[in-house]
């Protein structure tokens, strides 16, 4: 189980959550339901979440697939260095993005997948650390950051 | 799609006759109702193509004689992912309805008919309805558990991380139950009491105004012809004294029909995973391992009441390797009446592989391919499941069959072969154009010998032309002729470079002309296309090649 490459699964499950973010965000917007202005908002994090996870990242071995016209996104996502590079910094962008939708019934299971996305990432950014923790003896300043916290909790 | 148009237009006429239900919520319902009856089908189809065991029984069984078939049987995995996308689709239409269908019940609460509501009071926020209500939490519940399968059985996470594809296609069975309890919230229900209270009707006790209000209401929002039997609203003013309500109107939730349609298909594939569970659960003896050139090796057992056919494929379950994962290969050698020996060729590529040979072959004897006699048995405990059914058991019942191998690819049809050895006249092949293609010209030693008796019997037997082999060697440096003076025959019919296909398919015309013949590939993906559109072409001979495709994952 060890040698499961999460991010793949997230990747795939963020985008997915974008569009069933849009979906719901276009049944609370023309459904008029009270506080719809939610569902707007919803459409708009869906796409934005659908465009960023749209590049698939590549994989640690072996060869990885391309989706369909993925290196002009590709172009767009890399301006932002290390904000999506990262995939920490993804992992709790996907958590912020997903609370304001769960105000509203229709965007709601939106949130909960974006939420469960969010959460593989992050399984994936610890299976990461501890790969990489035991392979060069030496941490980061941001691994360091962790165990501090962890270690205060 | 047909079920649910059908639906549509029925649930339409069931919803005029009742009024009080179409005041509550009107598209919404029937879009709900409608998407979940194409997902009572779906989700009782989807696991009939998972029942291995009955499907390779179908196939080889005298109950179904017509290729036709057959060949519908190779398709169905195709089936199983067609009915899983279709779920996914409907499922959204069917969550997108309800959602408006809750806002519409609370705002929309009726207190004439308190026991149609599913909100509990005016205005109650749809959230908690969908929260508290059994139907609504198991609807959420199913839609994430869906959520979670669908989005790890995509094409590109099947073939690069096969484990998470597998683990959480296991919660299938969380749906199913999550299914059946969802169905149970009789949230729909019909009046029992109709006779007595037809809908319409004038309650002594009521203000007319209330009931005069109806009519027109009714007129306002329906506009399509109504079903025979229900009288028109011109005609309903006139007549609105007649009728007069003896009781109240009492309702029954309907019976879910969920229920019938899926404890079919889902008791067929809990007995069969019983009885493949009780069937693989005596471990092989392994009678030897054979260590093949280019990373093959081979394993020959016995089991007890293990039957065969040529051409199918078990699955390898090693507890010492890993305790959960199993991996599938193809038969090379069947157990016959006379030799109870059947035997799997492995390609060591992956960490299951790997670690299965360091298990059978100590390190120190794997370069060598004679295994040192003080060698200890102690293999380790190894369960097989199957015989399970694959496209390539066809090859023996056309007249004509052309096999392509790549590589690893030739397994299937090394059993084909190993059976056409044992004897060849109880089957329909008259001839077999037999075409490998290999990168190292090691990989032919696994069937060399194999290639070899099978060429002297049929000139022995005076049928040089039943077995028609081709060995290409796709990579040109290296060595380029088989070591060995008893492998003359092979080493003649050996070419260097790659197959031309176009022009082997019209030789193939030629010399068959009129007939069928069953073109086969077990290789990489590429080469499985270039053959499926050649036999898809017309030729001047008028000789028909069927393309029989085989799925992996």
């Amino acid at each position: 189980m060890g040698q499961i490459e999460w991010a793949m699964w997230a990747n795939e499950q963020a985008l997915a959550s974008g569009l069933i973010l849009i979906t719901g965000g276009i049944v609370a917007t023309a459904g008029r339901f009270t506080q719809w202005y939610f569902g707007a908002y919803s459409i708009v994090a869906g796409v934005f979440v659908c465009l960023l996870e749209y590049p698939r990242g590549k994989r640690k071995k072996g060869s990885t697939m391309e989706r369909w016209g993925q290196k002009y996104m590709t172009a767009v996502v890399k301006l932002f260095g290390p904000f999506t590079r990262n995939y920490y910094v993804r992992a709790v962008l996907h958590l912020l993005l997903s609370v304001p939708a769960g105000f509203l019934l229709a965007t709601i299971l939106g949130t909960a997948c974006l939420a469960i996305a969010s959460g593989i990432y992050l399984l994936f950014c610890f299976s990461e650390w501890n790969v990489s923790v035991l392979e060069s003896g030496r941490i980061t300043h941001v691994q360091f950051l962790f165990l501090f916290m962890t270690y205060m909790m | 799609m047909l079920s649910a148009v059908t639906d549509l237009g029925s649930i339409e006429s069931t919803v005029s006759k009742n009024l009080p239900v179409v005041s509550i919520h009107q598209l919404g319902l029937c879009l709900s109702r409608a998407s979940a009856s194409v997902l009572n089908l779906n989700c009782s189809l989807i696991l009939l193509p998972m029942c291995r065991t009955l499907l390779a029984y179908l196939r080889g069984s005298q109950k179904v004689p017509s290729r036709r078939t057959r060949r519908l049987l190779d398709k169905s995995r195709t089936f199983h992912i067609t009915c899983g996308v279709t779920i996914c689709i409907f499922s959204g239409v069917h969550v997108a309805a309800h959602l408006v269908n809750a806002l519409n019940f609370s705002v929309n609460y009726s207190e004439d008919f308190v026991e149609l509501n599913a909100a509990r009071y005016r205005d109650e926020d749809p959230r908690k309805l969908l929260f508290t209500t059994v139907p609504g939490l198991t609807g959420v519940c199913m839609v994430v558990v869906l959520f979670l399968m669908i989005t790890a059985s995509t094409y590109a996470i099947r073939v690069s991380n096969y484990d998470i594809f597998w683990y959480t296609h296991n919660l299938f069975f969380v749906f199913y139950m999550l299914l059946t309890l969802h169905v149970s919230g009789g949230l729909l229900k019909y009046q029992t009491n109709l006779d007595t209270h037809p809908p319409g009707c004038i309650s002594l006790n009521r203000t007319s105004s209330q009931n005069i209000s109806l009519p027109e209401y009714f007129s306002e929002h329906f506009h399509e012809p109504f079903p025979e039997g229900f009288s028109k609203p011109a005609e309903f003013t006139q007549h609105k004294f007649v009728k007069i309500c003896m009781e109240e109107p009492r309702f029954q939730a309907n019976f879910p029909q969920t229920w019938l349609w899926i404890s079919g298909p889902l008791c067929l594939y809990c007995a069969e995973r019983l009885y493949r569970y009780i069937r693989s659960n005596k471990p092989v003896t392994i009678i030897s391992v054979i260590s093949h050139p280019s990373d093959v090796m081979e394993i020959r057992m016995v089991k007890e009441n293990f039957k065969a056919r040529p051409g199918q494929y078990i699955t390898l379950h090693c507890p010492s390797v890993s305790a959960l994962e199993n991996h599938p290969f193809t038969l090379t050698m069947c157990p016959t009446e006379t030799k109870a020996t059947f035997g799997v060729h492995l390609k060591i590529v992956g960490d299951w592989t790997e670690r299965f040979r360091d298990l059978l072959l100590p390190p120190s004897s794997q370069d060598s391919e004679i295994l040192p006699f003080i060698q200890s048995r102690n293999y380790p405990k190894l369960y097989i499941d199957g015989p399970f059914g694959s496209p390539f058991e066809e090859s023996l019942n056309y007249e004509v069959s052309l096999c392509v191998a790549g590589g690893i690819g030739v397994t299937p049809f090394a059993s084909i072969l190993n059976t056409l050895l044992d004897d060849w006249k109880p089957y329909k092949l008259r001839r077999l154009y037999f075409i490998w293609v290999c990168r190292d010209i090691q990989s032919f030693r696994w069937f060399a010998d194999l290639l070899c008796m099978l060429h002297n019997k049929f000139w022995q037997e005076n049928r040089p032309d039943y077995v028609n082999i081709q060995l290409y060697l796709s990579q040109t440096d290296g060595i380029q002729k088989i070591i060995g003076e008893k492998y003359h025959a092979l080493n003649s019919r050996l070419f260097i470079g790659r197959p031309r296909w176009k022009l082997l398919f019209d030789e193939i015309a030629k010399y068959n002309r009129g007939k069928t013949v069953g073109v086969f590939c077990c290789g990489p993906n590429s080469l499985s296309k270039t053959l499926h559109k050649l036999s898809n072409q017309n030729n001047s001979y008028g000789t028909r090649f069927e393309y029989n495709k085989e799925s992996f994952s």
